[in-house]
């Protein structure tokens, strides 16, 4: 306890004075019946049970649940793309590599829309996760490159005093893509009136898809080995129908050959 | 250990922490001791802020409400006393905040009842009615004092209330209680001295 300075004597002594005289004059005391109803609002609080409030406790823990995982699933529903995904695509051509000439062949007219369907942000990421983001962007990017040099071989004529590298050393396969490209567009426009091709070509070209000559010979290879021999025959035959000009193997060209006349 | 009603007859006197304690764990005997203790300077305490005993009333109810209300959440941190001024002058400001401006005690008004004053001097009429002009005159610089003096005074007076504890429930410092005070006692001892030279 602080001990009391003279300070506080002096306003001690003030106060005993007239704390005297006011005790002696200050009787006022609450009325009997105020007295009683607050005896008996004391033994009424007793009497009550405390579990009023017993349901506070879980019902704020279930709320906090609730507001919680609520929180979780708006927060994954509207997760923004990856930003590495939504690079515009002349950047995307400014990073990407030249490609081979080769790599034409294998472009395709709808590719790139494609690509852009498989790239949005699926809710389903998680189900992939061997797909890494930086990854995606690479092949997206060497994909991308591809198709554009695959289309500026086939369609864009050449400027005006400008000689690409593809037609500096004409290769048999940039020339058959090229017939390719001319004969698809053909048979789209004139689809009444065209012979119909092989089940599996049709389907490619009514996908939107470009039948790929080196697939469809691989496909009638294995026709072969399996000893399809006449349905080979068939494959072919139509093969060569839409492709007269492609380059046949000397045994695909031995079975579509001629019988020699006796 | 002894049982609560036990030990609230036992000699030693229960402090009032005990009591409400006591109280808080269900015993009803022990609240009406510490209502029984604190009863009338609670209610004084209203009375001489609030003017009026129908308000007076209105507001000393309310504060034992809330000390009911309380009592399952009630853990001792300060002096029982304290925490029951505190309240009181929660209330005693809610008040203010709901009504009209402070009522000022009026000689004219209930004088009959609000200053009877106890003793053998009440034998004795001529010295009985010094004192009732005493009284009043006392009360009356009182209810003229600014309120945040009368409140220190009723509060050293009437709760027993330390400075610090004053500064505690005034939300002040204990150097502006103690100024506070000691300007309502010059006031008031004024009133008294100037009375006892007249008469």
């Amino acid at each position: 306890m602080k001990p009391m300075s003279p300070e506080d004597h002096e306003l001690e002594e003030a106060s005993s004075a007239v704390s005297e005289f006011y005790r002696a004059v200050a009787q006022d005391e609450p009325a009997a019946r105020l007295d009683a109803a607050i005896k008996a609002a004391a033994r009424r609080d007793l009497a009550q049970p405390r579990h009023r409030h017993n349901w506070q406790r879980p019902a704020s823990i279930a709320a906090m649940l609730v507001l919680g995982v609520s929180l979780v699933l708006v927060l994954r529903d509207n997760e923004p793309p990856l930003p590495s995904l939504e690079r515009p695509t002349s950047e995307e051509a400014k990073l990407a590599k030249p490609a081979p000439a080769q790599l034409a062949m294998k472009a395709k007219p709808d590719s790139r829309e494609q690509l852009r369907r498989e790239d949005r942000p699926s809710r389903d990421r998680s189900a992939r996760p061997d797909r890494e983001p930086v990854a995606r962007d690479e092949l997206t990017a060497a994909r991308e490159n591809e198709i554009a040099s695959g289309a500026a071989a086939r369609s864009a004529p050449p400027a005006a005093g400008s000689v690409s590298p593809a037609e500096q050393q004409p290769s048999p396969i940039a020339e058959f893509a090229k017939l390719d490209a001319e004969k698809k567009s053909k048979a789209i426009a004139d689809a009444d009136g065209a012979p119909r091709a092989s089940a599996k070509g049709l389907r490619k070209q009514e996908s939107g898809v470009a039948a790929e000559p080196r697939t469809w010979l691989d496909e009638i290879d294995v026709l072969l080995r399996q000893g399809k021999e006449e349905a080979a025959r068939r494959q072919l035959l139509e093969f060569r129908r839409q492709y007269p000009h492609y380059p046949l193997p000397d045994r695909f060209q031995a079975l579509i050959a001629p019988a020699p006349a006796k | 250990m002894l049982p609560a009603r036990l030990a609230l007859v036992a000699d030693e006197p229960v402090s009032d922490e005990q009591l409400m304690l006591r109280y808080r764990d269900g015993n009803a005997a022990a609240f009406d001791e510490l209502y029984g203790r604190h009863r009338g300077g609670v209610f004084r305490y209203v009375l001489r802020q609030v003017g009026l005993r129908s308000a007076a009333e209105e507001v000393f109810q309310e504060i034992w409400m809330n000390i009911i209300s309380s009592r399952a959440r009630y853990r001792v941190e300060a002096r029982f006393t304290t925490f029951l001024y505190h309240v009181a002058h929660n209330c005693v400001i809610d008040h203010f905040r709901r009504k009209t401006p402070l009522h000022l005690i009026s000689l004219d008004d209930d004088a009959d009842e609000a200053y009877q004053v106890a003793g053998p001097d009440r034998d004795r009429p001529e010295r009985a009615v010094a004192m009732r002009q005493m009284a009043a005159k006392l009360l009356n610089a009182l209810a003229l004092l600014p309120p945040e003096q009368r409140e220190v005074f009723l509060l050293h007076e009437e709760g027993g209330l330390t400075l610090e504890e004053i500064a505690g429930v005034t939300g002040t410092g204990r150097e502006t209680a103690k100024s506070r005070l000691r300007y309502a006692l010059t006031k008031l001892r004024e009133g008294i001295e100037h009375e006892a030279d007249v008469a």
